[in-house]
This record gives structure tokens, C-alpha cells and sequence, in this order.
């Protein structure tokens, strides 16, 4: 569980610090703020420590820069080395510096026990219908480093892996999975699955629901079986479903195990999703987050982030913590600013655009009165 | 300069022909309301337009965030308060219409602003649904003018950006109770 991310000097950032809930987070800011370049931040932070290793080449293929070198992500003095320093909940750190001509990063203080579990980035582009052609055999490792950042591939990978158990047996076994991969699959009429057979990944979706069905033998109920009457391409799936299907497969694949794996980062959920399910996306979410789960999302919407405020059951021990990343005056450099409650967000740029409607109606309506 | 007070708030309208509480309670004074009517808190005057003003302050926002509502019941309620909103600041324009309407008071564009303490977001549903329901503009044929020009639904900080002529403040306790 991240505590705290430092970064300075590093990327869009000069001196940044991020304190996080130990249960949900939600990132807001305009667009060039560095959301997205905060959300890989703690993928990277998190999956050196569960990896045991920070690699220069690692952060590049996350990051990209133009350069194709660590210059390209020291901040905006050029000169002051850049640092990134991840702290987790018992004592894990990963403490990074790396100046515009290393070639390799300097790791002043890396603790990676005790063990710490693998993070899950969703992007914001949904990856299901892309597993085809970033999976397959055929498929050339540079040039899909060239489309792709790592966040893109490791999901891929994430949603491809088997699990150690059944969906079906776990439903059984673990009602906490239960409750949220059930829902899940309802919402959706179905499940996604994965097919590898050598070279060549597929896939798919089955429509259908999980059923338990009695022996007539001993009378017994049997365990939950999936009963599908259907199947497609995942590409024949709405883009927003397929968003959720990410969701699905890494709960089915225990990629994504609250208690045990590292946070779960989401960048933009509502892309491409119909707003009427975004309740349900943050009822999932804290659902996650309930069951040990951190959770990290970074949003454009109104409608996520009013669910947020108007789900969260501090009955239920919920806690959500708000940050909002705007750049400062007049410094420009790029600011944190953090809190528990929903009416105290600020700057919310999101209600300033509802802000910019009403001016611009008051404009139209009244002209010049009262200016 | 007309400064008006009402409700806990502050009002400097520059360049009004005039600005009073609408809904005077005080007998006393030459303004005072004195119908079986309801009434917005401010009318003020200009060259070419009158300005209604009705104010809310809230402190608990939510209850009338109807999406919001985790339950049916709680949407029931929820539903009922932002309903209840609703209706108290349509009729309330209407009556105040009215009223001015007796008083050969409504020959000039009338602009409704009710100033009301929820987010942007909030404010524009809200918005919405009054200008659906007041209603503004000209809505029947047979009509020759519109009851209201406009409506419009803001909290502080927009009035103040909107207004800069017309800059309001929360009066302090002591100040709003008249003491």
C-alpha cells in the first residue's frame, strides 16, 4: 500500500508530494497537469518494489520521452537531478535519482520487503481488443514499443495469465470475490475471456450467467458453473463494456486480489463509458477498496467524482481523499492540493466548467447588466 | 448606489434606478410587501431591466442531489426536496410578478437571478429545470411578452465574477441579525 510518493525535478513536476488514502483516491486536474504522468509514477514506484528492481529501461518504456533517454525526463531545469521516491505502508521504499546524462538510475535507498504484490494500471485506452496483436508471437517487441507504452503491454499480459483457480471454485470459496466479480458479470450479461493457443491470443466474449444447478442424483446444489449461450470477438463488444471486461479478467485471473496485490490505477474510467454505469464503476471500486483494495483513479468527470462523494459510507469505514493538480501562480509549477471532503476541492476544475456555462448563458441572457 | 439587505447577505447595485427587499415584513416602511402573496427577496430597478433576486443558503447541499441517493427512499426524498426547491422559486417569481404587475411594474425585461450556495454543477440542473417550468421567454402564441427574460441560478463566487457591478457579501452574524 503507497503512503507517499515524492517526485522532484522529475517529468512536468519540480516538488511534489502526494500523501494517499490507504483506500480510494481520486486525481483531478486540466488536462497538462500530469495526471496520467503521476498514475505511472506509482505504477513505476510500486512494480520496482514488487519486482525487486528499477530499471532505467523499464521507466523509459513507461514514459517514452523523446529523447529515448532519462534527459528526456528530468524536469524543466535540466540540470538538478531528478528523483522519485515511493514510500509504502511497512517501510518499502523505492528512493530513485537520475541526472540528464545517466544512463542508469541511482537507487539511494530501495527496500522491497516485506513482499510487496504486483500494481494493475488500466489505461486509458481499453486493451482488450489490442491483446490480439500485442500478445500474438508474430508480433515484433519494437514495434510494439514503439505503439504502446509498458502500461499497455503489462495489462495485456495481466488479462492473459490463468488464474490458480477457477472463477466457479472461487465463487465458492471467497464470498468478498464473490459479491464483486458476480456483479460484475452481470452487468456486463457475460464474461470476457482470453484464449492463447501457441502463437496466437484471442479474445472473446460469452454471453451468459453463472447458475448453480442441483445434482438430481443427491439433490445437492452443485458448485456455480457459467452457462454461456453465446460467443464473439471481444472487438464485436461495446468499447465501454470491454472497459469493465479489464476489471473482470484480472479479478478472474487474481491479477487484481484485494488484500494481496499493489494499487489498482485507473486513468479515466469514464472514457468511452455510458455515465447511467459509472455508479456502478465506483460501487465496484469501493467495493475493491473495502476488501484492502487501493485504489487510485484520475478523472475528467463530474459524474465519478459525485459518486465518489455520495457512495462513500464512512459506516462502512470508506475513506475517499480527493487531489487536485493545478498548476501554481506564479510560479507555474505544477501543485498538489488534498482533501477529505467533496465541497472542499479546490480548484475542482470539473464544476468550473459547469461554472463557464453559466457565465456564458448570463452573457447571452442579460449582455452587459450588472458587468 | 442602492445597498440592499436581505437574508444574511450584502448587495451594492451601481447604477440602479432602485433596489429594495421585495418581500418587506416591516410595516413601517413605504416598501412593505403586505399581499397574500409569496415574494423574491430583492427587486431592483435599471434603465432597462428589472432584477429579481431570491436567495438560499444551505449548509447540507445534498439533500438535494437526487442522483446521489443510495436508496429509493433517499431518492424519494431527495427527489421531494429538489422538487420542493423547485416549486418555492417558480411560484415565488410568479407571484412576485404578479404583484408587480398590480403595481404597472413590468414594462422592462425581467431577469430572474436566485443565488443559491450548491456547486456550478448542481446550480445548472436547477437552472434547468426552472427555465423549463417558470417559464422564460415567450411560450405561447398568444403571449406579446415573456413573464421572464431570463433565469438564472448561481452561488457566490459566480454572482460576484457575472456581477461586478452588483457585488454581494455574507454579512456577519451579528450584522445579519441586525444587532
Amino acid at each position: 500500500m503507497i503512503e507517499r510518493l515524492q517526485l522532484k525535478n522529475f517529468t512536468v513536476f519540480s516538488d511534489l508530494t502526494l500523501e494517499l488514502s490507504p483506500k480510494v483516491n481520486v486525481i483531478i486536474g486540466e488536462n497538462g497537469t500530469g495526471k496520467t504522468q503521476l498514475l505511472k509514477a506509482l505504477y513505476f514506484g510500486n512494480k520496482a518494489l514488487s519486482c525487486q528492481d528499477a530499471s532505467s529501461e523499464e521507466l523509459m518504456r513507461l514514459y517514452r520521452p523523446m529523447s529515448n533517454a532519462l534527459k528526456g525526463l528530468v524536469g524543466n531545469d535540466g540540470k538538478s537531478r531528478a528523483e522519485l521516491i515511493c514510500h509504502l505502508a511497512h517501510g518499502q521504499i523505492c528512493h530513485i535519482n537520475f541526472s540528464a546524462n545517466s544512463k542508469h538510475l541511482a537507487k539511494e535507498k530501495f527496500v522491497s520487503t516485506p513482499v510487496v504484490g504486483e500494481p494493475n494500471f488500466i489505461p486509458v485506452k481499453e486493451v482488450l481488443s489490442l491483446m490480439t496483436g500485442i500478445l500474438s508471437g508474430n508480433s515484433d517487441s519494437e514495434t510494439l514499443r514503439t505503439l504502446f507504452d509498458q502500461s499497455y503491454l503489462d495489462i495485456a499480459e495481466k488479462m492473459a495469465t490463468k488464474g490458480p483457480v477457477k472463477a466457479s471454485e472461487r465463487i465458492d470459496q471467497d464470498p468478498r470475490f464473490a459479491e464483486i466479480y458476480l456483479k460484475l458479470v452481470e452487468l456486463l450479461g457475460g464474461k470476457f475471456g482470453v484464449l492463447k493457443i501457441q502463437d496466437s491470443v484471442n479474445a472473446s466474449f460469452n454471453s451468459g450467467s453463472y447458475e448453480r444447478v442441483k445434482d438430481p442424483e443427491s439433490d445437492n446444489f452443485r458448485q456455480m458453473s457459467f452457462r454461456s449461450s453465446r460467443r464473439d470477438s471481444a472487438d464485436m463488444t461495446a468499447e465501454g463494456l470491454r472497459k469493465l471486461g479489464t476489471l473482470q479478467l484480472l479479478l478472474e485471473n487474481h491479477e487484481l486480489d484485494p488484500g494481496r496485490s499493489g494499487v489498482l490505477l485507473w486513468d479515466e474510467p469514464e472514457a468511452n463509458l455510458n455515465p447511467k454505469l459509472m455508479r456502478l464503476v465506483v460501487e465496484l471500486l469501493l467495493e475493491l477498496a473495502r476488501n484492502g483494495q487501493q485504489v487510485v483513479v484520475a478523472t475528467h468527470d463530474y459524474v465519478l467524482l459525485k459518486w465518489f462523494d455520495l457512495l462513500m459510507d464512512k459506516g462502512k469505514d470508506d475513506h475517499v481523499r480527493f487531489h487536485s493538480l493545478y498548476r501554481d501562480s506564479p510560479s507555474r509549477d505544477i501543485t498538489i492540493s488534498s482533501t477529505d471532503e467533496y465541497l472542499d476541492i479546490s480548484p475542482n476544475p470539473i464544476d468550473e466548467a459547469f461554472g463557464f456555462l453559466i457565465n456564458q448563458e448570463i452573457e447571452n441572457d442579460m449582455g452587459g447588466l450588472g458587468k | 448606489m442602492k445597498i440592499v439587505e436581505a437574508d444574511g447577505f450584502e448587495f451594492r447595485f451601481e447604477g440602479a434606478l432602485d433596489a429594495f427587499v421585495f418581500d418587506e415584513k416591516d410595516r413601517s416602511k413605504s416598501t412593505f410587501h403586505g399581499a397574500p402573496m409569496k415574494g423574491v427577496d430583492i427587486v431592483a430597478e435599471f434603465a432597462d431591466a428589472y432584477v429579481y433576486v431570491e436567495l438560499k443558503d444551505y449548509d447540507d447541499t445534498s439533500i438535494y442531489d437526487v442522483i446521489g441517493a443510495s436508496t429509493e427512499d433517499e431518492k424519494k426524498s431527495r427527489q421531494d426536496g429538489f422538487k420542493w426547491l423547485k416549486n418555492y422559486l417558480k411560484y415565488k417569481f410568479r407571484d412576485s410578478y404578479l404583484y408587480r404587475h398590480a403595481e404597472q411594474k413590468v414594462e422592462k425585461p425581467v431577469h430572474y437571478v436566485c443565488l443559491i450556495t450548491f456547486d456550478n454543477a448542481l446550480n445548472s440542473r436547477m437552472q434547468k429545470s426552472l427555465k423549463q417550468e417558470l417559464p422564460v421567454g415567450i411560450k405561447s402564441r398568444r403571449w406579446v411578452h415573456a413573464l421572464a427574460t431570463s433565469c438564472h441560478v448561481v452561488n457566490v463566487d459566480k454572482w460576484n465574477e457575472n456581477f461586478p457591478k452588483w457585488p454581494v457579501s455574507r454579512l456577519a452574524p451579528a450584522d445579519a441579525l441586525g444587532t
